[in-house]
């Protein structure tokens, strides 16, 4: 049994040699995932989301506000893929006398506060708002991201929906927790 | 050092091989393509923080499980050792109503020591016992987010005594609790009611709630009750402020509460242990801990924790008492392209005294004792992320057992989009407890023909060793879309300075007073040898119905000193069985509520002399209104009563887990 302990201090002194940088190929750091794995959610909210005006070859604008690391997943992961023909467009949109103009609005966390007066503005008009922010869907957002038992879930508030007059498709309504009447149902 | 063994070679192999293909031959980037994966396929991505920083499960090149928010509603089940049965490899055994031995790949016991586990980031391991107190950690079942359970060494990130496994208990921010909820759970196990009032407080948030729980009785082999019944009630807050790039938490709870351990009796007539010298327990403690998270707009983030810990427990062998204030820091940023670094340091101070009554005391009754720690660990991303090899060390110094090292080497290759590997090699450390170092325990005398009363004592070894453990671990992950999962795991461990209870000659003493003296000391006599492997599987065939199993299997091989004088050394089997198997199912036959079953089976005890058994248990939770749900559970409902544990070494009665039925009803407002 000795020879086998030696082997073990043997493994764990042969891989602390190892070289670390210096490898080709590297493709660039991987993405964190959750941020990732947002943006994948952002799409997914995208694909199942009508909106009452949208030409048949006009872009779907994806406006990310306060967390440019969602942009660049969203670009890097989505960005050569269409939905329904729409391609994504994806903005920095830290203006938000721009947001009129976005289909999909996804304000970070850190900056939902800030936002208030901007969102307030794009309540009543057909802008998918999306953000993981605590308290987002019961502030007025549609759609608010969280995690729960380590996974992500999200919650939709439903008379926003109805308020922006976007169609939501019934299998995202089925996944979320909905938030009706001022509370969670 | 001459490297020539098979293990060897085939370790270094797996190590290695996939540094030296070239990397233009792979794809780049593994991992999974989440332009390609359903929504519902997102949702099932598990995320931990077992890593000291948050990551995909899938993705930590270690055996993590995680038991989550849904699981534990779903068991019907009330205390944390019960919950921690649905985690594959976790070995869970009830000696009595309200103790538990709770190990991970074997050495269980009542002092379940190589087992280090933490309720947010706060250690709940007892140094003067070396284990958990299962019945003082009492935990509002409805707040916990997950329970994250790391099967084998996680010392190189947590330090001493993470030998064989870290238990993360991990609750859900204030946020996340805001509304009402009032749950009562009331039948054959007893009664639980637990209220809870979250809401805003300034820019975040809080709760304050309280679990109360009565255990009844367990029932003795011959179906008596056991008079064995306890109670406890927990209060409690948690105030998150969450304004980035600064995060805030403080969180604090007070327990007290009373139970009937079932000590055995030495009955000096007969010089044996009888049960049940059944005296009342008295225990209390609260905590108070903060912590604060600073994010920069580069990512890093710097993590500043404090807990002080209070407590104490009034039991018919003694009082014992302790305080424990502890601040840790780790920072996490990532360095270059390739590299993510985590690291650390931390001080804990620790006082504790046991006061013993009627024979049972401590060398030294009271210690004061600090342990300073620091820890680093780099992940490096080779290969486009193909390849994960991990490095990190914890090197400590405690003023009772010195300084420690306590290092780890893992790689996890992402083999093929779903399918990883890994490997790690780790050592490990349990630091002797005060008991192990100045117990001294005196049994009553004995009368005997010689005319001398004999009297038996069991004494610390004040030069006690720390067991250490060098480890090696296999493990293969399949991912099949995201309707089904499997996780196999194999591991070896090699065990050093166990310890042994050394027995001497009997020596006959005239001071202070004539008598035949028969003692056994502690020593560190027992080197062993443990295999095992842990297979657990998911999958959900249809969006409506999850089946979870798994099967895992130990076996230990004692290695005894030959000096050794314990009779006990060459039969240690690490008191946990060879095998065990789950399976579980979660129906959703409607859209308003769950149907559950699950089937646990343990195998045999085989040191202990305790039978193999089989519990079901049987759930249906049905929403009765968007506020009000109504869960009827049945426990063990095919088994009238088994028994789980006997442990010889420790002098406590063991009863029987009996069958149990209860009615649940959950009520929340937002």
């Amino acid at each position: 049994m000795a020879g086998w302990r030696l082997a073990v201090a043997g493994v764990a002194l042969a891989t602390t040699w190892l070289p670390g940088p210096g490898y080709a190929g590297d493709n660039g750091p991987p993405l964190p995932s959750d941020i990732a794995v947002k943006a994948a959610f952002i799409y997914n909210f995208a694909r199942f989301t009508e909106w009452p005006a949208l030409a048949s070859a006009a872009p779907i604008v994806v406006c990310v506000v306060g967390q440019d690391a969602i942009a660049a997943a969203l670009v890097k992961t989505f960005g050569g893929q269409s939905i329904g023909g729409h391609m994504l467009d994806t903005r920095l949109s830290q203006d938000s006398a721009t947001w009129r103009a976005c289909h999909v609005l996804f304000v970070a966390d850190l900056v939902t506060r800030q936002s208030a007066d901007g969102l307030g503005a794009v309540k009543a008009l057909p802008v998918l708002t999306v953000s993981d922010g605590k308290g987002f869907a019961q502030a007025g957002g549609i759609i608010e991201l969280f995690v729960e038992g380590g996974r992500m879930r999200f919650v939709i508030n439903v008379d926003a929906v109805e308020r922006s007059r976007l169609h939501i498709s019934s299998r995202l309504l089925g996944l979320a927790t909905i938030f009706r009447n001022g509370h969670i149902q | 050092m001459t490297i020539t063994t098979s293990v060897t070679r085939w370790l270094l192999a797996l190590l290695l091989v996939p540094m030296l293909i070239p990397s233009s031959g792979l794809a780049q980037g593994t991992a999974p393509d989440l332009s390609r994966m359903s929504i519902e396929e997102l949702m099932n991505i598990e995320f931990t923080s077992a890593s000291r920083k948050v990551q995909r499960a899938a993705d930590i090149a270690a055996a993590v499980f995680v038991i989550t928010h849904d699981a534990i509603r779903r068991s019907g089940m009330t205390t944390i050792p019960d919950l921690l049965r649905l985690a594959p490899g976790v070995e869970v055994a009830q000696f009595n109503s309200n103790k538990w031995a709770v190990s991970v790949r074997g050495f269980n016991g009542l002092n379940s020591n190589k087992l280090l586990v933490l309720v947010d980031g706060r250690t709940v391991y007892s140094r003067i016992f070396s284990g958990v107190l299962w019945d003082a950690e009492d935990v509002m079942l409805d707040d916990i987010d997950r329970i994250e359970v790391v099967r084998g060494p996680g010392a190189a990130l947590w330090g001493a005594n993470a030998v064989n496994g870290v238990i993360n208990i991990v609750t859900k921010a204030a946020g996340e609790t805001t509304g009402a909820l009032a749950r009562l759970d009331s039948g054959r196990f007893g009664e639980q009611a637990a209220v809870r009032y979250g809401g805003a407080l300034g820019t975040g948030s809080y709760r304050v709630y309280s679990q109360a729980t009565r255990r009844a009785q367990s029932l003795t082999a011959q179906g008596a009750d056991a008079n064995d019944g306890s109670h406890s009630i927990t209060t409690g807050f948690r105030a998150d402020w969450a304004t980035q790039p600064d995060a805030l938490m403080l969180e604090g709870a007070f327990t007290a509460g009373q139970t009937r351990p079932l000590w055995l009796n030495f009955n000096p007539q007969t010089a044996a242990l009888e049960q049940f010298a059944n005296v009342a327990s008295d225990g209390q403690g609260g905590y108070l801990l903060g912590r604060w998270i600073h994010t920069r707009p580069n990512g890093a983030s710097l993590q500043v924790q404090s807990f002080v810990d209070i407590g104490g427990r009034q039991e018919s062998v003694g009082n014992y008492d302790r305080r424990t204030v502890d601040i840790d820091t780790q920072y996490h940023t990532a360095l270059g392209a390739r590299h993510d670094v985590v690291g650390g340091i931390g001080y804990r101070f620790i006082d504790e005294g046991l006061a013993g009554i009627s024979g049972f005391s401590l060398a030294t009754p009271r210690d004061s004792s600090s342990l300073t720690t620091a820890f680093l660990q780099d992940e490096i991303q080779l290969f486009g992320s193909r390849l994960a090899v991990t490095l990190g060390s914890q090197v400590q110094y405690d003023t009772d057992s010195g300084a420690g090292v306590q290092p780890t080497a893992r790689a996890m290759w992402k083999a093929l989009p779903g399918q990883r590997v890994w490997v790690a090699a780790s050592r490990a450390l349990r630091t002797p407890s005060l008991a192990d170092r100045g117990l001294q325990l005196i049994y009553p005398p004995v009368p005997t023909s010689t005319g001398l009363p004999l009297v038996a004592r069991v004494l610390g070894n004040p030069a006690a060793a720390t067991e250490t453990l060098v480890d090696a671990e296999v493990g293969y992950r399949l991912e099949i879309g995201s309707t089904a999962s499997v996780d196999v795991t194999g591991y070896m461990g090699h065990y050093k300075h166990l310890v042994t209870r050394e027995r001497s000659d009997p020596v006959v003493q005239f001071v202070p007073s004539p008598e035949i003296l028969v003692t056994a000391q502690f020593g560190n006599l027992l080197e062993a040898t443990t295999r095992g492997f842990e297979i657990a599987a998911q999958w959900a065939p249809i969006p409506a119905w999850t089946v979870a199993g798994s099967v895992t299997a130990f076996h230990l091989t004692p290695q005894p000193d030959p000096a050794t004088r314990d009779p006990g050394a060459a039969t240690e089997d690490g008191s946990v069985p060879r095998g065990q198997w789950q399976l579980r199912s979660t129906l959703f036959p409607a859209g308003r509520g769950t149907l559950n079953v699950a089937i646990f089976h343990v195998g045999p005890l085989e040191q202990f002399q305790v039978a193999a058994y089989t519990r079901t248990d049987i759930n249906a939770e049905w929403r009765l209104t968007d506020r009000l749900s109504a869960m009827a559970v049945s426990q063990n409902i095919f088994d009238a009563s088994h028994a789980e544990f006997a442990d010889v070494r420790a002098p406590l009665g063991t009863t029987e887990v009996a069958r149990s039925a209860s009615l649940r009803l959950r009520w929340t407002f937002r």
